[in-house]
């Protein structure tokens, strides 16, 4: 550069090739020469052009080590067509490390990043960069609220290695600065105060928890969201004049906003144009402006492209897959505060599917979620196709719902489109290991383990096994739960959701061993019920695909050695001891709206189940020997009931936050034959918390929970001949819930209840009246925290109790909930 | 020994260390020691083959989106290296070590092939190009695979008119493919069966589309194993476009 008049000429419409006859290095000192030739990969006796792409690249390759403050590479001299080049470079110390003054710890970690941005370790430093690495720090400091800070920077040999540096930067931070006031002057239409709140970032002190600290950026922004709430109310002159900022005495900011506001505009006259599929009253009504509405930009855009609940203009087009619908609002005339609109429509052809991509799997395989998906090839465009795609693959619980992405670039020239699904695998198995009080079973320690996504066709292929098979959409889960003492649990279960794969119809496969042994040697105490069981599960096309139906087989056997007197029969014997078949066919019709399993806002949940055994006797297949109908074991040796179960829930939006849950639940079970009598297991327990024994799942008999009363306090619960507490064969229970949100946190949701409720249970069908009903109301709350479940607490009132009989004739009994919500 | 090493903070001990982990095949650790030494010989003799050694690190730890990257950034650092070639080959390598079954998405395949292109381009006298070649063969092929496999899943769901879309979108995407008898086969069978459970209304255009899939594998393939199938499906449907036509004539013929 320094002989800037001697530069050589090249004519750069005629490239001359070279031979390098030799590269020498000038002005390296602590870089190593070769090093530095073979950056910039010219070598001895490689073919270049001058003037060519060579000698660039290589220039640039030197900068980019970022220890030169020049480069330069020139011809030292040319011998025919050997040239001879000169690497010129100027070196600087090296930059070593750098330190803080007048920064706490904390802060380094941030500032090393800002720094980072302009400097690096091992480069060199120039004046620029620190100038540029100081006013970082600075700036970081103002974004802070700190907006008097300084920041000096000090360069310091560093005496640990040749030719390097360190930086010392000097932070003064100073106070914080407030803001103490925000006026805004000129404005009349629109109070001060409705303006401040529109400023989203800056605030006056004093404003509940709100930070008062000044942000340069983001106080930008909120003038722009001042403006923009101007528009939304007709102002659509409305401006900033001027702003001006001070201190006050104190130090503290005031700001002076200055505003102009002008008209007040409204809309008139709408027409549309280029309109051929939807006539001018739809796109009017889908529009929903009217002549005489204050003129809002905003509104008219999201009438037309961005409304929230897709009923805008461009949706009515996008949804029937006109893809290259556009629409643009003319302003044809304003006259005084008048604004006549024409819209102008191009609505193109009908978008054609041609290629679903899905992207990002990189666990489940593709056809788990390609056979979700409603967007398919070779039909047409459909925005609400796409929306429930979205939903069908986040219903999958495989993906991280946040950044699913959709794209759908279009062919203008095919008149096609693609959608390319873009999903982010997020861990969805299960591992379940805790400990927990049980009650009088003591410590209960239960290991559990959940594969969402399992891959049964790889188990015997090795490579799939990272950590396990997994990929294909089916749900392993196995458990084991024991206490140490007296109880044993073990359940497996294993569901292929799309069996053959050409219908969604699930298979599940699932067993459970259950065993309590609270005896001794000498007196035994044994139940042990032991169940495989097959179902098939289904959505129906009709009458609409909300509606679910699964049928399944259950083999159990109830094997009972001197066991309590939780079964009895009609006639009162008791059923303690013997081994028992429940063979049974069961089948469920349901319907589910309410999707989200924690706080449903709306929709609901109907569910009827029906379980029937054989007809044994009926068949002939059992002996009507009444000999041996009067042994209880050996009538109860193959079960033979037929059962009943309604469970419906309804989820009301009220005012506000406010949801209203309506539950009906009843069960009944009946006998084929009288002789033989209502079987004494599969029965119902009402009453109490519904927790007694949920512990143990499959004790024998449903516990449904009745809040306010306790077990023995409903009569029909306690056997007249032998006085303890048995299960009855029907109930019924209705229920009137109202829910109010504390936070729906998905990572902690919390909400409160009041309840009213009605409950009874009968001992036969001949003294069922649905009115005799046990009435009780209360409160609860419920914390549901994914590690955890459901916890919670719920305090009631029984209205219809016997205040004699009941426990110190207290009327309120307080549940406790851990882990899930009983029936 | 390799804390105090990683602490000394001497750049000479950490290079020598890092070359005895790296020959020793302790990547892990010659990794770390590596990347230390990067800042200190930036500009000197040695930092080629630190860089060099650095990604193979990454390689050989399985980290092959970083061994890719490094790869990269050591090609275009070191231009005049020798050691270039293969870390060019290296960087599209490592993407394909990445590539999934085929059941999984195909971006690093996508990205390999790519790379193994650039390089057949740049060096296209390397031993390595006949390699690559084979390497961008056997992606294509899984690609190709997921492609068909995805069309087949339409025939399952009984969504035949997206099948036959995905089916001729493979014969269009992979001319080169061994399947071709296989897809035509299936379009001409799938059409068939759509035809077959649509509304009356549409059957007449559906079976003729049918006919002439049929007709014109029949054509294209003198020995396939298809054949007799085909000739059943064609049968059937030239007498169901007969009978439909029947229908039509009498429809027709009954108004005044």
């Amino acid at each position: 550069q320094t002989d800037s008049l001697n530069l050589p000429v090249y004519d750069y419409s005629d490239p001359q090739e070279y031979e390098i006859g030799a590269i020498s290095v000038e002005g390296a000192f602590f870089a190593e020469q070769n090093a530095i030739i073979g950056v910039t990969g010219l070598s001895v006796g490689d073919k270049i052009r001058v003037p060519g792409p060579d000698i660039p690249r290589a220039i640039k390759n030197l900068w980019r080590l970022r220890l030169f403050t020049d480069v330069a590479i020139e011809q030292e001299k040319v011998i025919g067509d050997v040239i001879f080049l000169r690497l010129r470079v100027e070196e600087r110390p090296r930059f070593l490390r750098h330190s803080y003054k007048g920064v706490k710890q904390g802060k380094h970690e941030d500032l090393n990043e800002v720094i980072n941005g302009y400097i690096v370790r091992g480069g060199i430093v120039t004046e620029d960069a620190k100038v540029n690495a100081a006013e970082g720090v600075r700036e970081y400091f103002v974004e802070k609220g700190f907006l008097d800070a300084t920041v000096q920077v000090e360069e310091i040999v560093d005496t640990s290695r040749a030719n390097s540096v360190r930086l010392v930067f000097d932070v003064d931070k100073k106070e914080r600065v407030k803001i103490k006031k925000i006026n805004f002057v000129g404005a009349e239409a629109v109070k001060g105060k409705k303006l401040r709140k529109r400023m989203k970032e800056t605030s006056q002190k004093g404003r509940f928890l709100k930070s008062s600290k000044f942000r340069p950026e983001l106080y930008e922004d909120d003038k722009d969201a001042v403006i923009a709430y101007y528009n939304t109310l007709g102002y659509r002159d409305a401006r900033v004049l001027s702003d001006s900022m001070y201190r006050d005495e104190n130090g503290d900011l005031v700001i002076d906003i200055n505003m102009h506001e002008g008209n007040q505009y409204y809309f008139r006259n709408i027409t549309w144009k280029g309109n051929s599929i939807y006539d001018e009253e739809t796109l009017s009504q889908v529009l929903g402006i009217e002549k005489g509405d204050v003129f809002n930009e905003e509104e008219l855009q999201s009438r037309l492209s961005f409304s929230q609940d897709n009923a805008d203009v461009s949706s009515l087009y996008m949804d029937n897959g006109y893809l290259f619908f556009s629409v643009d609002p003319i302003e044809v005339a304003i006259e005084g505060d008048s604004i006549d609109l024409e819209m102008r429509i191009f609505e193109g052809p009908q978008a054609t599917i041609d290629k679903v991509v899905i992207n990002g799997n990189d666990r489940t395989h593709e056809h788990v979620i390609r056979r979700e998906v409603f967007t398919r090839p070779g039909q047409k465009f459909s925005r609400s196709d796409i929306i429930r795609s979205q939903r069908q693959i986040i219903g999958l619980g495989y993906f991280n719902q946040e950044t699913l992405g959709i794209d759908t670039p279009v062919n203008p020239d095919r008149g096609t489109v693609d959608i390319i699904y873009t999903v982010e695998e997020k861990p969805s198995d299960q591992l379940e290991l805790s400990a927990g009080w049980g009650g009088q079973s003591g410590v209960i320690g239960t290991l559990g383990v959940t594969f969402n996504n399992f891959s049964l066709r790889n188990l015997f292929n090795k490579e799939a096994w990272h950590p396990l098979p997994q990929g294909d959409g089916q749900r392993l889960s196995l458990r084991a739960q024991t206490n140490g003492r007296f109880y044993q649990s073990y359940n497996a279960s294993l569901t292929e959701p799309w069996l053959g794969g050409k219908r969604p119809t699930s298979l599940t496969v699932s067993a459970f061993y259950n065993k309590y042994d609270l005896g001794t040697e000498a007196l035994p105490r044994k139940l042990i019920i032991q169940q495989g069981s097959v179902s098939f599960g289904t959505r129906l096309r009709w009458p609409d695909d909300n509606f679910v139906f699964r049928s399944g087989i259950n083999l159990q056997t109830l094997s009972l050695d001197n066991w309590s007197n939780l079964f009895i029969t009609d006639s009162g014997e008791t059923v303690g001891n013997g081994n028992f078949n429940n063979f049974s066919f069961q089948f469920t019709l349901a319907r589910s709206t309410a999707t989200d399993p924690i706080f449903p806002k709306q929709g609901s949940n109907i569910e009827l189940t029906v379980k029937l055994t054989p007809p044994y006797r009926n068949l002939g297949l059992r002996s009507d020997d009444p000999e041996d109908l009067a042994d209880v074991e050996e009538r109860f040796r193959y079960l033979e009931y037929h059962k009943w179960r309604l469970n419906a829930d309804w989820y009301t939006p009220l005012v506000g936050k406010f949801v209203l849950k309506t539950q009906a639940k009843i069960g009944f079970l009946g006998a084929y034959d009288d002789a033989v009598g209502v079987a004494p297991f599969e029965r119902f327990q009402l009453g109490g918390d519904g927790i007694n024994n949920q512990q143990f799942s499959f004790a024998g008999v449903d516990i449904v929970s009745l809040r306010g009363y306790e077990i023995e306090e409903l009569e029909n619960n306690i056997n007249p001949l032998t006085g303890a507490n048995g299960a009855t064969p029907i109930f019924s229970k209705y229920t009137m819930e109202l829910r109010y949100p504390l936070s729906l946190n998905p990572s902690s949701t919390i909400f409160v209840l009041a309840f009213a409720q009605a409950g009874n249970a009968w001992r036969n069908g001949r003294d069922f009246n649905p009115f005799d009903l046990k009435r009780s109301a209360g409160f609860g709350a419920r914390v549901f925290l994914p590690m955890f479940g459901t916890l919670g607490f719920d305090w009631g009132v029984g209205f219809d109790k016997d205040a004699e009989t009941s426990e110190n004739g207290n009327l309120s009994t307080f549940n406790i909930i851990l882990g899930f919500e009983p029936e | 020994e390799f804390e105090s090493v990683r602490t000394s903070g001497d750049p000479a001990l950490w290079l020598a260390k890092a070359g005895d982990y790296y020959e020793q095949g302790e990547y892990q650790r010659a990794q770390t020691l590596y990347e230390l030494t990067i800042g200190p010989y930036r500009g000197k003799a040695e930092a080629e083959e630190i860089a060099y050694r650095y990604a193979y690190t990454y390689y050989y730890t399985r980290q092959y989106v970083l061994a890719s990257y490094y790869f990269k950034n050591f090609a275009t650092t070191y231009g005049g290296s020798p050691l270039k070639e293969e870390a060019d080959f290296m960087a599209a390598y490592s993407n394909y070590e990445l590539s999934p079954v085929y059941r999984l998405d195909q971006s690093y395949s996508v990205k390999a092939i790519e790379g193994f292109e650039e390089f057949a381009n740049r060096y296209p006298n390397s031993e390595r190009v006949s390699e690559a070649n084979l390497l961008i063969d056997e992606m294509r092929a899984k690609m190709e695979k997921k492609d068909f496999e995805s069309a087949k899943l339409y025939v399952d769901l009984s969504r035949f008119e997206s099948a036959q879309r995905s089916f001729e979108n493979v014969l269009k995407d992979y001319p080169e493919t061994a399947r071709a008898e296989e897809i035509r086969f299936l379009m001409a069978k799938s059409q068939y069966e759509y035809a077959r459970q649509s509304y009356v209304t549409r059957q007449q255009e559906r079976f003729e589309k049918a006919v002439d899939l049929t007709n014109s594998f029949l054509e294209r393939y003198d020995t396939s194993e298809y054949r007799d199938e085909l000739q059943d499906i064609l049968t059937k449907s030239q007498a169901k476009l007969k009978e439909l036509e029947n229908v039509r004539y009498q429809s027709t013929g009954s108004r005044p």
